[in-house]
């Protein structure tokens, strides 16, 4: 029995001397695995007198529970690094992180500011009828957008919108007023691309219909967005123009955000950026849908979400936003 | 539309200059003509002179150039020529020693061995035009010496306007200067028109007739007998140059300058060519040929409106004159058109031949059809002026039906209510006067408004209150806030989740992408959906919309993977389109697509990539987060374009919602990507139907330590952990807390068409600490439920 208890403090000083966590579990696979010193000696009980095998069972259970908590013990002390091994200067373990498409990280500002100002997001189709791109659109007949070379037809009178003005249609004819929405989204144009011009692009357009909706309100409207936009001192000029779908109507420039309107490369040296154009709904658009134009006015809006993108990230060809080139979309 | 600021001063008496400019630039954009450039003109001229050709032989050294002797004034110089026209006799511009021709300057030279003092210019040496086929030839008037400074110096603003769609008005200068003096309020100073008619009647010699007169309300006609064709005076070919034009003749130049001066196009026929001395205007006949000006050769139909005579087309009403009718050299007589033609049937020729001219452009949007004599007569005047002759008597007009002023009432309330803030009536009526929209007062709120046939766009009232604001400037208009509506809301049901999901795929670390819709046709093959076609696409790149989102994802991963990026990990959210039962269905979907590197070698990880487990973890994630409670997956019926092997549906109540893991070879190979790419795509439709709108049922926590144990299970390779762990689960009931698989292991330990999978448990009393016993009887449990169950050995 002596020589147990001897056998014991032999193993256990021996487990103890490890000195690093593959020695201890050198000394693991030593004593305690299958063939393990302290396994073997499992083995033996049957060879051990009867009337001393309880006390031998005893023993070599409680040197194996031993070895197993100085060996638990040892492993965890070693597997904490301790403060001398952690080099500094090596970079953290950093959690992945994911990036934005920089036109929806545009859109979802957009969005985020209109909401602020009472609007809702619309949706509708892109694929759409004559009637919902042009005529309820006060779209004479000989303008230039209606012709088959300069949209993209996929069936006889179904193309794809070349504006979301059809979901402004859409949502007037579904409901009564007041409407106050914008509807950002994709829209076609049959058009030879180069760094300017794509044949899809998006647009961020705007309605609301109410009654006493008027073209100062607008012009408020659109300055509170581009405040927001580009910061308090931003300014907003309304230059005369003309579209089918609206009267009065107005090409919107914004004081330019780099130069603050001194003149800069940006706005080339005019200080005013052109970034829209806008009017009051005409009567006959509000009248296509059922809305008494006597009763009820409205304004509406029109943004390009692909030109404030590369104004805001100083991007110089609109094709790089469908490129999706990974190492062009890592950076946002 | 070109302005010279030189020009535009004859009509208003107002001085642009550098000093004035951007503040005219910033004024004409408020009134709505905004400036797309402005060119600051100056021609010096130094150095260069009028010279007299005295010899012009053959260059002994090169056949193309020729050796002339030069009379400049002050001396006779040797100049080698190069220009096929050039002969003695001719008068030419010379560009002197120091003359800086372009962006060279002249000095004395050799040229194969012939000495060369000056050059003989062309017109687009001097500057004047784009013209290089031959040397400029002058006037033989002029003095030998005399400074070409004289001739066409000058100094010049030119503002490259806009004009939008609408002003018709406003691409004459008259009907600029109409505007600009209101701005500048300055009066505006219409040329006065004195016509000396000849004695004999233009009736006997031209007769009129109009077949359409829907298509051509009216046409005017004027005869100028015994002209003499020629060069026109500097002050006309410089006015022309500088809007741009090039000086022809003196006829086709008064044209233009009539045209640019009115905004009314005019065309002059010789009057020789009109056969039977009659005009007849009408639709052509379907095949009926035609050759304009610039020899084009158009074979007509029945909707293109002509100008004809006796026996065959002229012209292309308000487009293009014929090869055979214009003016010529030779021409003695003149045939004057002055006509007003519907813009529709204008823009059907335009858009049938193509052909787009400065007259057609002013048609398209509508001139003034009361203005014709005015137009006719003013540019009479000027041709007996220039060009001699006797005008004939009396205007050939045939105006069947006259088209007459519109009245139109506008309120100062509504005004007031569209615009948002009031404008005085006395403004409005005194500001409507000046550019002639003759405008009184009706009643306390009601003006009344004579709208001049000059502007056809305005129709209505709101076109009258767009006026107003236009006059009073939009740069004073207030800006005043909305007020808020309330709560009813128009938004789109599945924006939220769109931007939700969106969230979350760029949280777990993807990066996304925007993709055109248009895609070539060959990529939709693989997705089964019926794709739909596009017209008339661009190129073959885009001639169908995608049917599936993964077609989009597979090109990007295709493109950067020739750009050598390691790790692509995407996603994308948008509309797919295809025919359901011949109606175009469009959704809304997502999808994430994942390849290659998964993370690079680095000190604390190895290089791993990505796999079958990346695509559905993300996929769990994402479902999980989105509060999708209990997730179903099968992998029967999975679509051909994943490998099946390797892809499950996500399925609930029965329904597939959405399909992950790898594309198949096949598919990848038609985008010809040859590394594993696994994928998840599901329609946001399919998406929101696995939404629960319950929260969180918040479990109770316990007192007792929950205990952890492993257990070793040798199984065939075909098995699935989600067996064991579901028959784990059953065996132990609720106090199983937890199940998952800590170690896979197949070697030779195991045998063959083995592994080994070891399953770590964490149980959960509530009502006790477990005693080893209690865990012992489990365990035993759960290993023969295992054994006994399904035949499974534990290690």
């Amino acid at each position: 029995m002596n020589d147990l208890n001897e056998l014991k403090t032999r193993i256990l000083d021996d487990i103890r001397s490890a000195s690093d966590y593959a020695e201890t579990e050198e000394k693991r696979i030593k004593y305690l695995s299958k063939k393990g010193e302290i396994t073997l000696l499992f083995g033996k009980i049957k060879d051990i007198e009867p009337v001393n095998r309880k006390e031998f069972g005893q023993v070599i259970n409680d040197l194996r529970d031993e070895a197993f908590e100085i060996i638990n013990s040892l492993k965890e002390k070693y597997s904490e690094t301790s403060s001398e091994d952690i080099d500094l200067t090596l970079p953290g373990k950093m959690p992945e992180s994911g990036s934005y498409h920089p036109l929806n990280l545009v859109k979802d500002e957009l969005k985020k500011i209109f909401r602020k100002m009472g609007f809702s997001v619309a949706a509708g189709p892109e694929v759409e009828t004559e009637y919902y791109i042009f005529d309820a659109l006060n779209m004479p007949s000989w303008h230039p957008a209606r012709k088959v070379t300069d949209s993209l037809y996929v069936e006889k009178d179904k193309l794809l919108r070349t504006e979301t003005s059809s979901v402004q249609i859409r949502t007037m004819e579904k409901g009564k007023p007041p409407f106050r929405i914008i509807s950002p989204g994709r829209v076609y144009r049959n058009e030879k691309e180069n760094a300017t011009h794509t044949a899809m692009f998006s647009q961020c357009e705007g309605l609301y219909v109410n009654r006493g909706v008027s073209f100062s309100e607008l012009k408020g409207t659109l300055k509170e967005f581009f405040k927001a936009l580009y910061g308090k001192d931003t300014a907003v000029r309304f230059r005369p123009h003309y579209f089918p779908f609206t009267e009065p109507s107005a090409e919107v420039d914004v004081s330019c955000f780099k130069c603050k309107g001194k003149g800069c490369s940006i706005c080339k040296k005019s200080g005013w950026l052109e970034l829209g154009g806008c009017g009051m709904v005409h009567p006959k658009v509000l009248e296509n849908v059922g809305i008494d134009s006597e009763e009820f006015t409205g304004f509406a809006f029109g943004l390009g979400i692909e030109r404030l993108a590369m104004l805001k990230y100083g991007v110089n060809d609109i094709r790089d936003f469908t490129e999706n080139d990974l190492r062009f979309l890592e950076q946002f | 539309m070109k302005i010279s600021a030189k020009w535009l001063k004859d009509y208003v008496d107002f001085e642009i200059s550098g000093n004035n400019i951007d503040d005219i630039v910033h004024r004409l954009a408020i009134l709505g003509f905004e400036s797309e450039g402005v060119e600051h003109i100056k021609r010096e001229f130094e150095n260069f002179v009028a010279g007299k050709v005295l010899e012009c032989v053959k260059h002994p050294n090169a056949d193309k150039l020729s050796l002339c002797k030069v009379d400049v004034g002050t001396a006779v110089l040797p100049i080698v020529c190069g220009a096929p026209n050039a002969a003695a006799g001719q008068t030419v511009p010379v560009a002197l020693e120091g003359a800086k021709v372009k962006d060279f300057v002249i000095k004395k030279t050799k040229i194969r061995g012939e000495e060369s003092i000056g050059m003989i210019c062309a017109e687009d040496e001097l500057g004047l035009s784009d013209d290089h086929e031959g040397i400029m030839i002058l006037d033989d008037g002029l003095v030998a010496g005399t400074p070409l400074k004289q001739l066409f110096g000058c100094e010049d603003i030119v503002f490259e306007l806009e004009v939008t769609s609408n002003r018709a008005d406003a691409l004459g200068y008259l009907g600029f200067a109409r505007e600009f003096s209101f701005m500048t309020d300055k009066e505006l100073r219409a040329p006065e028109v004195v016509l000396e008619e000849a004695a004999e009647r233009t009736a006997g010699n031209i007769e009129i007739e109009i077949l359409d007169p829907g298509a051509c309300p009216r046409y005017c006609g004027r005869v100028i007998k015994n002209i003499k064709i020629g060069e026109s005076p500097d002050w006309l070919k410089q006015k022309l140059l500088a809007v741009g034009l090039r000086p022809i003749n003196n006829v086709v130049d008064i044209t233009n300058f009539v045209m640019l001066e009115t905004g009314h196009p005019l065309h002059a026929f010789d009057l020789e060519n009109i056969s039977g001395r009659k005009i007849i205007v009408r639709k052509a006949k379907i095949g009926e040929k035609f050759v304009t000006l610039d020899g084009k050769e158009l074979e007509l139909n029945d909707r293109i409106l002509m100008i004809c005579d006796a026996e065959k087309p002229a012209a292309l009403a308000g487009v293009m004159g014929g090869l055979n009718s214009g003016v010529t050299e030779k021409t003695t007589d003149v045939l004057l058109e002055v006509a007003y033609f519907n813009l529709a049937d204008i823009r059907e020729t335009v858009k049938f031949t193509n052909i787009h001219t400065d007259s057609s452009k002013r048609f398209e949007r509508g001139v003034d059809p009361n203005d014709s004599e005015y137009v006719i007569n003013r540019a009479a005047a000027l041709i007996k002026e220039l060009a001699g002759g006797d005008i004939l008597s009396g205007i050939a007009d045939c105006y069947p039906s006259q088209i007459l002023p519109k009245k139109i009432e506008l309120r100062l309330s509504r005004t007031e209510k569209v615009l948002g803030f009031k404008i005085d009536a006395s403004f409005i009526v005194s500001s409507f006067n000046k550019i002639e929209l003759a405008a009184e007062v009706k009643d306390a709120d009601t003006l009344s408004v004579t709208v001049p046939t000059f502007r056809p766009d305005i129709t209505r009232e709101i076109d009258l209150i767009e006026e107003a604001v236009r006059l009073y400037g939009y740069d004073k208009i207030p800006e005043l806030n909305i007020s808020s509506i309330g709560l009813e809301s128009n938004e789109d049901p599945d924006e939220e989740l769109i931007d939700s999901l969106r969230e979350k795929l760029r949280n777990l670390g993807l990066v996304e992408t925007f993709s055109k819709s248009m895609v070539d046709g060959k990529y939709c093959a693989p997705f089964g959906k019926d794709p739909v076609k596009i017209e008339h696409p661009l190129n073959e790149e885009m001639n169908h919309l995608r049917n599936s989102l993964l077609l989009p994802l597979l090109l990007t991963a295709d493109k950067n993977i020739r750009r050598k990026v390691g790790k692509i990990n995407i996603f994308e959210t948008g509309r797919i389109f295809y025919y359901d039962k011949g109606n175009i269905r469009e959704k809304d979907s997502a999808a994430v697509l994942l390849t290659g590197i998964k993370s690079v070698q680095i000190w604390h990880t190895p290089e791993t990539l990505y796999d079958f487990y990346d695509i559905k973890g993300i996929v769990t994630r994402l479902l999980n987060d989105l509060n999708v409670r209990s997730l179903e997956f099968s992998n029967e019926n999975i679509p051909a374009y994943f490998d099946e092997s390797q892809a499950l549906n996500i399925t609930s109540g029965g329904k597939i919602r959405g399909t992950f893991g790898l594309i198949s070879k096949e598919t990848a190979a038609v985008f010809e990507i040859r590394q594993p790419v696994f994928c998840f795509e599901a329609s946001f439709e399919q998406i929101n139907d696995m939404l629960s709108s319950s929260s969180t049922d918040l479990k109770e926590l316990s007192k007792y330590p929950k205990v952890i144990k492993d257990i070793s299970v040798l199984m065939p390779v075909s098995e699935s952990a989600d067996k064991v762990k579901e028959h784990i689960k059953k065996i132990s009931g609720n106090i199983l807390e937890d199940v998952c698989v800590a170690d896979i292991y197949k070697g030779e330990q195991v045998g063959s068409g083995k592994k080994s999978y070891t399953f770590r448990m964490s149980f959960q009393p509530y009502e006790k600490t477990l005693s080893d016993k209690d865990i012992e009887k489990l365990l035993n449990k759960i290993i023969n439920g295992l054994k006994n169950d399904l035949q499974l050995e534990i290690r």
